[in-house]
């Protein structure tokens, strides 16, 4: 019972088989589109390897410019301390009642900002008495 | 070995491999075809050698199972996972996961032919796999275990187990 239904089994595999083969796709046709294949494969690996030095150029220039931005920031800070300076001595002025102090008027206001303020701030005042 | 000799030793496997790639893309034509022009461009690329230590035939039909399996993965990764979710959210999960030949597949076969197709496709993967490499490769079960990467022992039990089964589904459909 066992052999006949295996004999059936093989006979109907057969048949199928026969009949897959048939339906096969010719061997010349997936053989030419694997050759176009390589070939495109090959033209798009030098691609690869450009866009990868494209994008090694790129990241190397973030770097540069992050260096340069990173070197820059000293200056940052300095305009920084520059604006807490003047308000510092808005401050102080404006706890004096209004008057300048003479250290901050004698000051060389041209090369400090924060004293240029300062006297802008006495010349206001000066204005309002009466 | 020069391209020629390549060339006339692949046509030779041809129609094998074919149906080797059918069955290992689960009755997929148009996959199983790119499986086998993906196998013979890294046979032309030379990344594959036969070393000659066994039958061409078989190490050829491991490289089918590889690269079939390869291509699964790169339509898996390419589906994407919202894909597969939306999928599952829209109740097509079952669909995705039937492993039965593809319908178009199954019209262009005799009805005797692909009621065999059809059964050998419901059996789990590697029962299938062994008993199509057995009987439509004409492989022996030593062979069918070097392609399919399992020791002889597992590749027998899997043959056994698939057979008693067919023989059993047979049986029932005969009865009805």
């Amino acid at each position: 019972m066992n052999d006949e239904r295996e004999s059936d089994l093989q006979r109907r595999i057969a048949a199928w088989r026969e009949q897959e083969k048939e339906q096969t796709p010719a061997f010349e046709r997936v053989w030419r589109r694997a050759q176009r294949a390589r070939q495109t494969s090959t033209a798009s690996s030098g691609w690869r390897w450009r866009r990868v030095f494209g994008l090694g150029a790129v990241a190397a220039t973030l770097m540069c410019l992050s260096v340069l931005w990173w070197r820059r920031e000293p200056d940052t800070l300095r305009a920084g301390g520059e604006s807490a300076d003047a308000l510092s001595a808005a401050a102080q002025i404006a706890a004096s009642d209004w008057e300048v102090p003479s250290d901050l008027l004698l000051a060389d206001a041209a090369s400090q900002p924060s004293l240029q303020i300062a006297g802008l701030v006495g010349e206001i005042n000066s204005l309002l008495q009466p | 070995m020069n391209p020629d000799e390549l060339s006339s030793q692949l046509a030779a496997l041809h129609t094998e491999a074919f149906g080797w790639a059918l069955h290992c893309c689960r009755g997929d034509a148009g996959l199983a075809e790119e499986v086998v022009q993906n196998a013979y461009v890294k046979c032309l690329q030379g990344k594959l050698h036969h070393d000659g230590s066994g039958s061409l035939k078989v190490w050829w039909l491991e490289v089918i199972r590889l690269t079939a399996h390869e291509e699964w993965r790169r339509l898996r990764r390419s589906e994407g996972r919202l894909t597969a979710w939306l999928r599952s959210w829209l109740g097509d999960a079952d669909e995705s996961a039937d492993e039965r030949p593809h319908p178009a597949r199954q019209m262009e076969l005799s009805e005797d032919a692909a009621r065999v197709r059809d059964l050998l496709s419901r059996l789990p993967a590697r029962q299938g796999e062994v008993l199509h490499l057995v009987f439509y490769e004409e492989l022996t079960i030593a062979d069918a275990a070097a392609v399919m990467g399992v020791s002889f022992g597992s590749a027998r039990q899997h043959y056994e187990r698939g057979k008693h089964r067919l023989r059993e589904w047979l049986e029932q459909e005969e009865t009805r």
